[in-house]
């Protein structure tokens, strides 16, 4: 039996699932793990493999292992495609405020120009140009105020342009 | 002594001043907002008030609300924590005229101190170095870039009355002058209101050493060894460390002593740290005081096993401090990292939401100053800093190993933090040799980038999943919708 789950938004396949109340086998990668279930209380587990406990936090899909947080969840339970298309996207960061407009609709643009600087947590941040592009349209004035995660530029790439 | 305090602060300032009144056997108030009635400190008091909600302005920084109050419950004393009203002198000079006493310095020193020109005037007379630059009162931006030019590029412009990174640019080269000018500019408008800066020469490889002092009315002014604090991102430090691996015995001296003579020459009174640019040749410069208690005052007080609070109560109160300058020793290494509610992989954006688990320390002698508890809820009303997480080692590597071994055990489960990316700072191999320099997330941020997980790790939270149960308690936390509830009754039918 395969089944995917979701670890921190990536999915994995894990296969030969065999769970009972303190066992559970299963492979990852093509490596088969055991773990053995030592004792565990609302937030605190200590889970056995290859005769070594470990110590950890838990919670509702949740725990932290060697510093990193891990949320684990079944994959059917997402809506596919959110999350990874955010790399130096026109959005805004946080909520905020438009501070400056630092080109005028229509310019042509270098990749790493500010486009436009925005106030949020009171910090200034910059919007840059992701590729060389044309500005087509500011979708805010200066001195509005924004919600995060908002589309605030629209641009066209140069190499889409001919 | 007092008997009773209002502490005019939140979060875990509120609550580690609030530990040390309590063993001091002095009543605390402690004050809170509306969306704050669940957080700790704002039931932590003897004595809680809700502040209602609004701006700032209505609350944490309302002096005269906080004088009424304060006069209405008896409080004969306020601790102002860091930020908010910690350095406001007419916060100070209010309190002088209500006959309330502020856990601090005298307005005089807070504010030849707290402006960063008056500052350096001061200790120019002092014979303190001070980093080279213009520090004068024409903005002109054509003087300024003039002066840019004399003192030589890179130079560093920075709001006069700025704090936290708001209103600072560096400037490489010259092209770059005017744009950094105006952005500086505007952010210290908006942050201070107040637009006015200075410029100065910018150090390549600089590092950030403070020394604590702590000065009493009767004419003693002590320092309680340095904290180096060069890891910082943002301008925002996130390591910090005492002693600093940078310091030879001489030189830590030397700077211990010059800010006990800046503490003498403003007659100052209380904690208040003295911060210092240091560089590599070993030459250091005066950058600015702090009239208050720092945010990692605990490595001080695990190095030196002073409770720098109870201190500043004592001298408050009029005591004079129960040590000499001798009593002081340096123990040991101590360590602290801050916990942020932000993700240092997508830019140190602040992240929000429920926190569904805290944790508390395992091990001895790791300390946990935090104001949250499992179920609250981090919101971009304040600052992102979730907790201090602080250790003490007879070594500078058994105190870092310390660290590393109580995250897990301290995790903050719940909206995406900084701790995997502390961990990577403290498994840097230039920073266990002690190359710590203010740049250090900057220079090294290839090797501090996300590293992708061991299948043996994602092997391990799978079966926390699958062992742990899901339990879904619904005062901490939402992570899981309520489809997904359904579908994990289901899930252990099968």
């Amino acid at each position: 039996m395969q089944k995917k789950f979701l670890i921190n938004n990536e999915t994995v396949n894990v296969s030969n699932i065999i769970k009972s109340k303190d066992k559970v086998s299963f492979e990852l990668e093509g490596k088969f793990y055991e773990f053995n279930l030592t004792h565990k209380t609302t937030n605190e587990i200590s889970i056995e493999r290859d005769q070594k406990n470990n110590h950890l936090r838990y919670k509702n899909g949740l725990t932290r292992i060697a510093g990193r947080q891990y949320k684990i969840e079944k994959e059917q339970l997402k809506r596919g495609g959110s999350g990874s298309d955010d790399h130096g996207s026109l959005k805004s960061p946080m909520p905020g405020k438009i501070l400056k407009l630092a080109v005028t609709e229509g310019s042509e643009v270098l990749k790493g120009e500010t486009l436009l600087v925005m106030e949020a947590m009171k910090m200034e941040h910059s919007l840059k140009a992701p590729c060389d592009c044309t500005v087509d349209q500011f979708l805010f004035k200066e001195g509005e105020l924004v919600e995060g995660d908002i589309e605030l530029i629209a641009i066209t790439p140069k190499e889409e342009q001919s | 002594m007092f008997k009773r305090i209002l502490i005019a602060n939140r979060g875990e300032i509120a609550c580690r001043v609030m530990k040390t009144c309590r063993e001091m056997g002095i009543e605390t108030i402690s004050i809170y907002t509306d969306s704050e009635a669940e957080l700790p400190h704002a039931s932590m008091g003897d004595i809680s008030i809700n502040l209602g909600t609004g701006a700032l302005s209505e609350t944490y920084l309302n002096i005269d609300k906080l004088i009424s109050l304060a006069k209405e419950y008896n409080a004969e004393a306020i601790h102002p924590g860091y930020g908010f009203l910690s350095e406001n002198a007419e916060f100070s000079k209010a309190l002088t005229k209500a006959k309330i006493k502020l856990i601090g310095p005298p307005p005089e020193a807070m504010i030849v101190m707290g402006d960063k020109i008056s500052s350096k005037e001061k200790i120019e007379e002092l014979k303190v170095p001070s980093i080279p630059g213009y520090h004068g009162e024409n903005q002109d931006a054509l003087f300024l870039k003039e002066q840019a030019d004399k003192i030589g590029y890179p130079v560093l412009v920075k709001a006069t009355a700025g704090g936290g990174g708001k209103g600072m640019r560096i400037v490489e080269e010259k092209k770059e002058f005017d744009d950094a000018l105006g952005a500086a500019k505007r952010e210290a408008m908006n942050a201070f209101g107040n637009d006015k800066v200075l410029i100065e020469k910018f150090i390549q490889n600089p590092r950030h050493i403070e020394v604590q002092v702590l000065s009493d009315a009767h004419g003693n002014h002590y320092h309680l060894f340095e904290r180096e604090c060069s890891i910082q991102r943002r301008y925002q430090k996130i390591v910090e460390e005492s002693p600093s691996p940078a310091l030879d015995d001489k030189t830590r001296k030397n700077i211990c002593d010059a800010a006990v003579e800046i503490a003498k020459g403003v007659n100052y009174e209380g904690a208040g740290t003295v911060e210092f640019i240091y560089d590599e040749d070993g030459s250091f410069y005066f950058l600015e005081m702090n009239t208050r208690l720092q945010v990692e005052h605990p490595i001080t007080e695990m190095v030196t096993g002073i409770d720098l609070v109870r201190s500043q109560i004592q001298v408050a109160a009029g005591e004079k401090l129960p040590f000499k300058q001798s009593d002081i020793t340096q123990r040991g290494h101590a360590l602290e990292v801050r916990y942020y509610a932000e993700n240092p992989d997508n830019n140190f954006l602040p992240s929000t939401g429920k926190l569904v688990h805290v944790g508390s320390p395992k091990l001895n002698n790791v300390r946990l100053d935090t104001g949250y508890n499992d179920g609250n809820e981090v919101t971009i009303d304040f600052d992102p800093m979730l907790a201090k997480l602080i250790t003490w080692g007879q070594t500078r590597k058994e105190a870092i190993e310390k660290m590393k071994c109580s995250f897990d055990d301290i995790p903050f489960l719940g909206p995406v933090n900084n701790i995997d990316y502390l961990k990577r700072i403290l498994d840097h191999e230039e920073f266990l040799k002690g190359n710590t320099y203010t740049h250090f997330v900057k220079t090294y941020e290839d090797s501090l980038c996300y590293k992708e997980s061991s299948s043996d790790d994602l092997a391990l939270a799978l079966a926390t999943y699958f062992l742990g149960g899901q339990t879904n308690d619904p005062n901490t936390g939402n992570i899981q919708t309520k489809t997904s509830v359904w579908d994990e009754v289901k899930g252990f039918r099968n």
